[in-house]
């Protein structure tokens, strides 16, 4: 499916129907909560209808065109481009765990913002243009199209999967439990549920389907998350403005004094002590983390143009602003909610935006409301985890490796199959992993720097840079941030300070600044110590760069 | 193999992304180091510096990617290079 011109009029203003249909409709369950509708129903109503959507808006994707299914036909106009980058990205980290840590007092708060915001700058900047020219499938695709030879595009699919995987594990598990919650069913049940969704959501429409759904997603995240500090803001200060009206809240905290027990573990972010180096270093390993994620990279090559992928960018950050600047009000309201109402706590940091409605008081259908956002949030996620994962499989060990030249049609059947059997085997570990995931997945975009993020940059910014020093650079990079995050995991080592500083030292998600320096060194020195590039290498690279009308190798 | 226009297109492309990066950088390291000296000051209310972090540097970012993105197009337009 083309998304552009007139595709992309009406795809626009379909989705704006969506959006006041969503709110209409939540309104009204709402309203029907306060008249007498029990909880369960609204919770049953609001998880059928959101799920049934995202389904429903897959499958009205579908396709049998293999450029329509793995790169939507590079055709995503950049301002639904980003908005679906934005809901891929937020996931449970930015929708349930910035506000956790903010609430918690957390430094961590501040650092996840900035890195995230320079995040998208990198991604604009550096990334996007040179692998929208390319016309690359996946990272590995634009990392073999720049280098050449099998070795690198083994090297990068490794490990795309292996940054991917737990984190579209935690994604799922933490979609299940929500599931589980709204449906009032087993943990077990509503991770089938989530993944029957995600299956459903892209088996059919690939990449035309993950983007249109993410979409829907987004508007389902933003209502649910804006709605409850709305009601609060309106409610207490007479202004539906809690990005201003917190500030008032805090003034009515001092007056209160005193202060509330709670406990300040977020399974979505940590909750950490840094001081102003190891905050400008977590900062700058999330940066170059969101500029190498493949789910996020990859929404690149969908766009419209190489100025559509640089515009993206801006969008995906223009949809991500409004949850970063009310994470802030849903602390402070929660907080001044417990002072007034302490027996409504203590509350876990992780659980403050699911939980806000219930302290502050509010219809318990707003807190189904916010469940349903939460888990749009993380249903979009996992659905571009997975695909990013089914596509590189399909893609580039399948199409590129096993079977280079084979049909289309087959390429299409394999990638499928691929996705469904990731699909099942996600699900299974979902149903075994404990809380131990969510740890290991907020270093997954740590990991995705170390191990992608210098070949990627030197890839297209230096042209000395050949396959040997490309190859050794994502391998010792990626091992280096690896062998961090596991020290501290799973090693019981402690976070290292490197400046003899306070505070809680460098954490595991802050893996990329062992990483990057180690990857970028290797890709110096290898790069050196091998043959430069040829002539033939030289012109592939200067095509790369340049923007023209046509991508320069269409897949 | 690169002309001389290349050449000057590939430099100034250079130029530019190192400036953007370098005012990104700079403003967000700064903002969250020096968001508590910020925070002694409000707005309504709201510590100063929350509010650079959260809002004032996250919206300047974004016109900045908005503003590199037209400047590089009239860049490459100007050295002949277009998607259309």
């Amino acid at each position: 499916m083309n998304l552009r011109g007139r595709v992309s009029r009406e795809l626009g203003k379909g989705f704006a129907l969506y959006a006041v249909a969503f709110a209409l409709f939540s309104a009204v369950v709402v309203i029907l909560a306060e008249v007498g509708l029990p909880e369960s129903a609204a919770s049953i109503l609001f998880a059928l209808v959101t799920l049934v959507s995202f389904v429903v808006i897959g499958f009205a994707s579908r396709t049998m065109s293999l450029p329509d299914f793995q790169i939507a036909s590079r055709s995503v106009p950049a301002a639904l481009n980003g908005m679906a980058t934005a809901a891929a990205f937020l996931a449970s980290a930015g929708f349930l765990g910035i506000a956790g840590a903010f609430y918690a007092g957390s430094a961590t708060a501040l650092g996840v913002v900035a890195g995230w915001t320079l995040g998208f700058l990198f991604l604009s900047v550096l990334i996007a243009p040179s692998l929208r020219q390319t016309a690359a499938i996946t990272v590995a695709d634009f990392l073999a199209i720049r280098f050449g030879g099998s070795a690198v595009r083994l090297a990068a699919v490794m490990v795309t999967i292996a940054c991917s995987f737990a984190f579209l594990v935690a994604e799922i598990a933490a979609a299940g439990q929500v599931a589980a919650s709204l449906l009032d069913i087993n943990v077990e049940t509503g991770i089938v549920i989530a993944v029957i969704v995600i299956v459903g959501g892209s088996l059919l429409g690939g990449m035309g389907a993950v983007t249109t759904t993410a979409i829907a997603q987004y508007i389902v995240l933003a209502i649910a998350f804006l709605a409850p500090v709305t009601v609060v803001s309106l409610q207490h200060f007479d202004l539906p403005v809690p990005q201003l009206t917190y500030g008032f809240a805090l003034q009515e905290i001092a007056e209160l004094g005193g202060a509330e027990a709670v406990t300040t573990t977020n399974h979505f972010l940590p909750t950490l002590r840094l001081d102003g180096f190891n905050l400008c270093v977590l900062a700058l390993s999330l940066a170059v983390g969101v500029a190498s994620m493949p789910h996020i990279v990859m929404r690149s090559a969908s766009a419209a143009g190489v100025g559509a992928a640089r515009r993206s960018a801006g969008w995906a950050l223009l949809f991500v602003l409004p949850i970063i600047a009310t994470a802030p009000a849903y602390a402070v309201f929660a907080r001044l909610a417990l002072l007034s109402n302490p027996a409504a706590g203590p509350v876990d940091a992780g659980s403050i935006v699911l939980s806000l409605p219930e302290i502050a008081d509010l219809s318990p259908a707003l807190t189904a409301l916010v469940a349903a956002g939460a888990l749009a949030a993380m249903l979009a996620a996992a659905t571009a985890l997975l695909f990013a994962i089914a596509n590189t499989i399909g893609h580039d060990l399948y199409s590129r490796l096993l079977n280079r030249g084979g049909p289309a049609g087959r390429r299409l059947i394999v990638t499928r199959i691929v996705l469904v059997a990731v699909a099942c085997l996600t699900a299974w570990f979902a149903t075994q992993v404990s809380d131990g995931i969510f740890a290991l997945a907020v270093t997954s975009a740590s990991l995705a720097a170390s191990g992608l993020f210098p070949a990627l940059l030197l890839g297209i910014w230096w042209k000395r840079a050949t396959a040997v020093g490309a190859l050794l650079g994502m391998l010792l990079g990626f091992a280096a941030g690896a062998a961090y995050v596991a020290s501290i995991l799973y090693g019981g080592m402690t976070p290292w300070q490197p400046l003899g500083s306070g505070g809680s030292g460098l954490p595991p998600m802050a893996a990329a600044f062992f990483g990057v320096p180690i990857g970028l060194l290797a890709i110096a020195l290898f790069s050196q110590l091998s043959a430069p590039p040829s002539p033939e290498r030289i012109e592939i690279i200067e095509a790369i760069r340049r923007p023209t009308p046509s991508p320069f190798f269409d897949n | 193999m690169a002309d001389g226009s290349e050449i000057s297109w590939w430099r100034r492309t250079r130029l530019l992304a190192i400036a953007v990066l370098t005012i990104g950088v700079a403003a967000s390291m700064l903002s969250m180091l020096f968001a508590r000296t910020l925070n002694t000051d409000g707005v309504a209310g709201i510590p100063s510096g929350l509010i650079a972090v959260t809002v004032a540097v996250p919206m300047f970012i974004l016109l900045l990617i908005f503003w590199s993105a037209e400047r590089q197009r009239r860049l490459d337009g100007a050295h002949g290079y277009f998607e259309d």
